[in-house]
């Protein structure tokens, strides 16, 4: 974690929701898909769904970027550490067109690298094709599903 | 032939009050003069002009308008339907027993997909 604090600096500013520092997204884009993840949140109470939109400094890694926005930048208003953690942060870099999804302690036992990788293949498409918002929408729908089933495994 | 013996005297009651009250005579007469109408000079009624239909043009906008606000209420409607998660069961985790913390992580230990798009 030092050698990521020494290489990324101090936590950038960010969102509850959506943070787009790449400026890719419009006005109405970010409003949408604040809108679609507080409904997340709503359907989801423990869990919160962020994402990261940056242009990575050069040398940098999504993944790593990922973990280490993950445990520096603080996304829920309570402070949640170890298996009471239920965040997802999705880092998403259109620059490198590279994106990693990761969860809290509290979610691994329920979502497997699989699932994660999923979620983000759905919105691959769309990324590819310049379409960020479109894309994150296709990735929340398809892991608010895949929570669904998931849930429902488990309770019945 | 029972229910016959009970529907033909009801409806000879129901008739009853209508025959009796077929004279020509009101009941009730007035005790003071009626006012007749005051005879008025004639003067000759000015009909007022027939309203002209609106055009077109502006009925097509009024009903485009109409149209338009019908799919702005509806949108808003269910926009806040939708965000309000009425009918939509809440799903909830049970927090597992303990984890173990990796990489110096408090809250997250790395477990992520990846791709390149």
């Amino acid at each position: 974690m030092k050698r990521m604090d020494r290489k990324y600096g101090k936590a950038p500013l960010h969102t509850r929701y959506l943070t787009d520092r790449a400026e890719r997204l419009t006005i109405a884009e970010l409003k949408k898909l604040r809108e679609e993840l507080h409904v997340f949140t709503k359907k989801f109470p423990q869990l919160l769904f962020s994402i990261f939109i940056t242009e990575l400094p050069p040398g940098g890694e999504v993944t790593e970027f990922a973990f280490w926005l993950a445990n520096r930048a603080q996304f829920s208003p309570v402070e949640a550490r170890g298996v009471e953690n239920f965040d997802l942060l999705l880092a998403l870099d259109p620059a490198t067109k590279s994106a990693a999804l990761t969860v809290g302690y509290g979610l691994e036992e329920i979502l497997c690298e699989e699932d994660l990788s999923g979620a983000l293949q759905a919105g691959a498409a769309a990324w590819n094709e310049g379409a960020i918002a479109a894309g994150l929408h296709a990735s929340i729908d398809w892991m608010t599903e895949k929570l669904r089933e998931l849930s429902r495994a488990r309770t019945s | 032939m029972k229910l016959f013996a009970l529907i033909v005297p009801l409806l000879c009651l129901a008739a009853s009050p209508l025959v009796m009250a077929q004279s020509n005579e009101p009941i009730f007469q007035p005790s003071h003069n009626i006012a007749t109408n005051t005879p008025t000079p004639s003067a000759t009624p000015t009909a007022a002009p027939p309203a002209e239909p609106l055009p077109l043009g502006w009925q097509i906008a009024i009903g485009i308008g109409a149209v338009l606000a019908v799919a702005a209420l509806l949108y808003g409607a269910i926009k806040a339907w939708r965000h309000a998660n009425f009918f939509d069961r809440q799903y909830r985790f049970s927090v597992p027993p303990s984890a173990q913390l990796r990489f110096g992580g408090k809250r997250c230990g790395g477990k992520m997909g990846t791709i390149r798009f």
